[in-house]
């Protein structure tokens, strides 16, 4: 990749300098008559490569540049200009700044900036920057035409065949009356010809022929009629670049009420596909639309209506182009194109047959055109930004992942737009619903909102907000104020484009106390992006002149599109959808209670016990005992309903939530490509079930995850290609990223066919770890030996590579994606290839579990990882084999605190002493058990889990944190690690198990 | 099947190794030669008998559109007009249209992103495989 792009820059620099060379030698040359035709032609395609080889190459200034000299000269060359005085002057000019913007570019490999004068000269000269999108300049005058074929005399002799079997030909027109000797004849006359065109090598001419035999043995006039107006046409270019006549206008002539008859048949069927344009919307019907405006094309081209038929190509061409047509402006289009076809039905008819009004058609063209321009510029405007294009624009490139198709389209018109600035207000929505309301409504009114995200800042989810306002830092922050006078919770911060800007206009601090709210201490550094963030404290002072952000890159001539409306989806703000989410969260919480009440066991051991105690006594106690129980069994009837009722909705909420999981895979392949270029590899990367839709904080969550096992498998799974070649695989490797949804789970799928994991690698590995024994290590089968690399600090790299050696090892990645409540796998072979399937499900936001507590502390342990709970009376704890242990259902079951497993200070006794139940959960890691002993089992719960504080991750077991409905912080525990945890306090306890006896 | 088999014509290096890079970037096209000019197209497509010809418009010594006249006529091969000049409309596209061009698309853009196969490149992998008759890619 690196080379070809090498490649590609010498090219560029040794194209550009001939060109350079042609212009100054074609616009100095004394000798050369002014407006000779040549000279223009050939000045215009020099002008005309250059912006070819600029755009190629990203380099916008130059296009500019180029483009305007070569609408210039297509005005020269269309007549209307001459080449002379200010005209040859502001083409040297232009030749010169494309000369200093090609070294700079050779240079620095970078765009630079056109000269705003300059082009607004060139905009003088050409009429206007869309002057030649306006204005097509004729084609240029035809030079004498090559010569169709070498052999002169073949060519002469079969034109006129050609000219005399015309007539012959049209007879088959008249299939019904024709007997069989007159069909002989034409099908003989079909023949010759074809056979004339096989032996002069006309290919698609003799096909002509062969198909018109076909439909005449067909018996088909309509296939007849469309190979004699093909024959029509093909035999006028016969008789242009032959110079003879070569029949084609006695044929027209022989055709022309079959014509007529076609025409009328083609504009009906057009306008009835035209009628709807739901319709042309599907593909097939817009196929055949096209088509029929092709025939119809055709069909005009013979009866002479050139205005028409150009007319009829350029609605095929935007149907063709089905993209667009989702674009609001496409129906009164295709009305008033569909009302031309309906005048040319009309016209055409009349006798003489009349063409279309020339300036209608020029018109409906136009804005045919620009329609095409608007959609494919709102197509283009909606394609991702770079990281680089971020950072140039004063924002964090972290941002990537939070800009919609949507919001990149938003983005760019805002930064296109001198009279905005960017703007980003981080603003906490939590606390103060007056706040919430009054800044949801000053975002729909006083800015443009781009995007947001949330931001984990001193333990709260703030929300950070993307905005566009003009460059008036005074009034928004009045209108911040406004909302919020304490101005503690509302922050706003300008993004500045560059260094030097923000260097110009940050002006000297200016004290802001609200701003005290916030220390700069408690907000977690940002992902440092090229340009240095301003701290929050300075942030809000006024830039001293309002200038726009960034000028755009290059200002298109194309205008910017509105984007397009999507029919039938509401879009609502991301906060909207969080704060209904948080609302369902509570009443999913509150659901967890009522079970809870519901099926307390006390309830149920105080009926018990009162029944005990009745026994066979009064009967009208037993009655309201009995009414009591019924009540009961009411009541958990209702909660289970309820329960059902609100899993429901909670599933129907994550709808809300879920997002095409392309807008987490379509951030790879430049990130595949650049690797791929900076290790010398050629990788082919293939993206599939982009479609599949996952809940959007997980698109988050899974990035570095996923761009580590992507960057691993370049760094150490794809080979060299000549490594490739030598282990006769192709030189080209392949990584895949898919995504399956099998019911409620997510799979991802990462597979490379480089080289594969090398399991002695591995196994040795982990024995000098000490994570397994060197004599078990060879009982392992290699599936086993392979999970060692989700081990802790686990690494077969041997050296540390710029890519994946500073990241995060798969331990890491295995711990996000278990956060997630998903697990990964790995399919591994050596020479072959590895594959790593992440299983996931569709929502990480929402997991069940259980809660219990130890001291004060309430804890949550995934309910997929808990069998049972059960109670154990003090005498049932037992030492086996120097462990302590119970019984349960007639097997070992290892114990241990829940405390001492996650370190947490223990209190009382152990093992336990006394009367009374212990309660143990039962912990499962695939088939293996192991018992936590608790002091309290609180309930089952839903959790809405929460980004936990960075300090917090790290610590082992933990999970994340969520809050329970009366505020407490509940600590998500990490279902595998606290199995590891526990394991490990096992063996502990058991060495003090063993000191003690 | 065999695979189809694809003519380049484009007066501009650049231009040739741009789009010569894309189309190999499709193991199921077979990129058979590229030419320079008009001429040179005409001599390649009768010894080459490609399927499909790739064909600029702007160029010097004979233009697209004079090459497109002479291949309706001599050659079965499709022909997609990669051109910045014929736009929806512009009479260059309409004549591209009328001598039988299968598909017009931009000239490639942006080759500086690495995604360069996978963005405008795109563009022309389809249209060669639309016009090749292969199933498209997602």
């Amino acid at each position: 990749m690196s080379e070809l792009i090498e490649t590609l820059w010498r090219q560029f620099g040794v194209e550009a300098g001939e060109h350079f060379d042609a212009i100054e030698r074609l616009l100095s040359d004394p000798s050369g008559e002014a407006g000779g035709a040549e000279r223009v032609a050939a000045l215009f395609r020099s002008f005309h490569s250059l912006k070819g080889a600029a755009r190629a190459m990203d380099l916008f200034a130059m296009e500019a540049v180029a483009h305007r000299a070569e609408t210039i000269l297509g005005r020269v060359r269309g007549g209307t200009l001459t080449l002379a005085g200010p005209v040859a002057d502001g083409l040297l000019e232009a030749l010169d700044a494309l000369r200093g913007l090609a070294e700079l570019a050779e240079r620095e490999r970078k765009d630079g900036k056109a000269d705003a004068d300059l082009l607004a000269r060139l905009d003088a000269l050409g009429g206007g920057p869309d002057g030649a999108a306006a204005k097509p300049v004729p084609a240029q005058p035809a030079p004498p035409p090559a010569k169709l074929h070498d052999n002169d005399k073949l060519l002469v002799r079969f034109v006129g065949l050609l000219h005399d079997g015309m007539a012959t030909l049209t007879r088959a027109l008249d299939l019904s009356v024709l007997d069989e000797e007159g069909f002989r004849s034409v099908d003989d006359t079909a023949e010759r010809l074809e056979i004339a065109c096989e032996r002069l090598n006309f290919l698609p001419f003799a096909d002509v022929f062969r198909r018109f035999r076909a439909g005449m043995s067909d018996r088909d006039p309509d296939a007849i009629l469309r190979e004699l107006q093909a024959l029509t046409l093909a035999s006028a270019r016969v008789g242009r670049l032959s110079g003879r006549d070569a029949g084609s206008a006695i044929l027209a002539t022989l055709l022309a009420d079959h014509n007529a008859q076609a025409l009328a048949r083609g504009t009906n069927r057009c306008l009835e596909l035209m009628a709807d344009p739901a319709q042309v919307h599907g593909e097939s019907a817009g196929e055949e639309l096209a088509g029929q405006l092709d025939r119809l094309a055709a069909t005009l081209d013979i009866l002479s209506l050139p205005r028409a038929a150009a007319l009829m190509r350029v609605v095929g061409d935007v149907v063709r182009r089905a993209a667009p047509l989702t674009h609001a402006d496409w129906p009164g289009l295709l009305a008033d194109s569909r009302a031309m076809v309906a005048r040319l039905s009309h016209q055409a008819t009349l006798d003489p047959p009349e063409d279309l009004d020339s300036d209608a058609c020029a018109a409906l063209e136009d804005r045919l055109r620009r329609f095409v321009d608007a959609a494919s510029a709102a197509a283009e405007s909606r394609r991702p930004f770079t990281a680089e294009e971020l950072t140039a624009f004063g924002l964090d490139s972290g941002l990537l992942r939070f800009l919609s198709p949507d919001s990149a389209a938003d983005l760019r018109a805002a930064v296109a737009d001198p009279t905005l600035s960017l703007y980003e207000v981080t603003a906490f929505l939590e606390s103060s619903a007056e706040v919430a309301s009054g800044f949801v409504a000053w975002l729909g009114s006083a800015v443009r909102a781009i995007t947001n995200w949330p931001e984990f800042i001193d333990g709260k989810t703030w929300l950070r907000v993307l905005v566009a306002a003009p460059p008036d830092v005074a009034t928004l922050q009045a209108g911040l104020r406004a909302i919020n006078p304490a101005g503690d919770l509302l922050h706003l911060r300008r993004c500045a484009p560059d260094l030097e800007d923000h260097a110009e206009e940050t002006p000297p601090e200016r004290e802001e106390p609200a701003t005290d709210a916030l220390p700069a201490t408690l907000t977690p550094a940002p992902p440092a992006p090229a340009a240095p963030m301003v701290p929050p404290s300075s942030s809000i002072a006024a830039p001293a002149s309002p200038t726009p952000v960034v000028q755009p890159p290059a200002a298109p001539s194309a205008a910017r599109a509105p984007a397009p409306t999507s029919g039938g989806v509401l879009r609502v703000p991301g906060e909207v959808v969080d704060r209904f989410m948080s609302r369902i969260d509570g009443m999913v919480l509150l659901s967890g209670e009522l079970n809870a009440t519901a099926n307390d066991l006390r309830l149920e051991q105080a009926l018990a016990a009162l029944t005990d105690r009745l026994g066979a006594g009064d009967p009208a106690l037993r009655a309201v005992q009995e009414a009591v129980e019924h009540h009961r069994r009411a009541l958990l009837d209702l909660d289970a309903q309820l329960s059902r009722s609100v899993d429901r909705l909670r599933e129907s909420a994550l709808d809300l939530r879920v997002v095409p999981i392309d807008t987490l895979f379509s951030q790879f392949p430049r990130v595949v490509r650049e690797l791929a270029r900076v290790q010398g590899k050629t990788v082919r990367f293939l993206v599939d079930g982009g479609d599949v839709r996952i809940d959007k904080s997980m698109v988050e969550t899974l990035y570095d995850p996923l761009m580590h096992m992507v960057r691993n498998a370049i760094d150490h799974g794809v080979e060299s290609p000549a490594d490739r070649e030598a282990a006769g695989k192709p030189g080209q490797a392949t990584l895949s990223l898919r995504a399956v949804q099998r019911n409620s789970r997510v799979v991802v799928e990462i597979a490379d066919d480089g080289r594969g994991i090398a399991t002695e690698a591995v196994r040795a590995k982990a024995v000098r770890s000490g994570l397994i024994g060197e004599e078990d290590s060879h009982r392992l089968p290699p599936d086993a030996l392979h999970d060692f690399i989700f081990a802790s600090g686990f690494s077969t790299a041997e050296a540390v590579t710029e890519t994946s050696g500073r990241g995060v090892g798969m331990d890491v990645v295995r711990n996000a994606i278990t956060r997630l409540g998903g697990s990964i796998a790995i399919r591994t072979r050596e020479g072959v290839g590895t594959a790593f399937a992440i299983d996931l499900p569709l929502s990480a936001a929402i997991v069940r579990t259980l809660l219990v507590q130890i001291g004060d502390q309430v804890l949550a342990i995934p309910d997929r990882c808990v069998e049972e709970v059960c109670g154990f009376t003090a005498d049932a704890f037992r030492v086996v084999s120097g462990r302590w242990t119970v019984l349960r259902r007639n097997r070992i079951l290892p114990v241990v605190r829940l405390a001492d497993a996650l370190g947490f200070p223990a209190d009382g006794p152990w093992p336990p002493q006394g009367e009374g139940q212990r309660l143990i959960v039962v912990l499962r890691q695939g088939d293996r058990r192991i018992g936590l002993e608790i002091d309290t089992l609180l309930r089952r719960g839903d959790l809405f889990v929460r980004e936990s504080h960075p300090g917090l991750a790290d610590v082992p077991g933990v999970g994340g944190v969520s809050l329970l409905n009366d505020g407490r912080i509940v600590i998500i525990l990490d279902g595998d690690e606290l199995y590891r945890l526990a394991a490990a306090a096992q063996r502990q306890s058991a060495e003090t198990v063993a000191a003690h006896l | 099947m065999a695979k189809p088999t694809i003519l380049l014509v484009d007066d501009s290096v650049l231009m040739r190794t741009i789009i010569g890079d894309i189309v190999r970037s499709d193991e199921d096209l077979d990129l058979v030669g590229a030419a320079e000019n008009g001429k040179v197209a005409l001599e390649m497509v009768k010894t080459l008998k490609p399927d499909i010809v790739l064909l600029d418009i702007e160029m010097p010594e004979m233009s697209g559109l004079e090459v497109m006249e002479h291949l309706s006529l001599t050659s079965r091969a499709k022909v997609i007009i990669i051109s910045s000049v014929a736009q929806v409309g512009s009479p260059e596209a309409n004549e591209a249209r009328a001598l039988g061009a299968v598909e017009i698309i931009a000239k490639p853009s942006g080759t500086m992103s690495l995604d360069l196969a996978h963005k405008k490149g795109h563009d022309i992998v389809v249209a060669i495989r639309r016009a090749a008759g292969l199933p498209l890619r997602s």
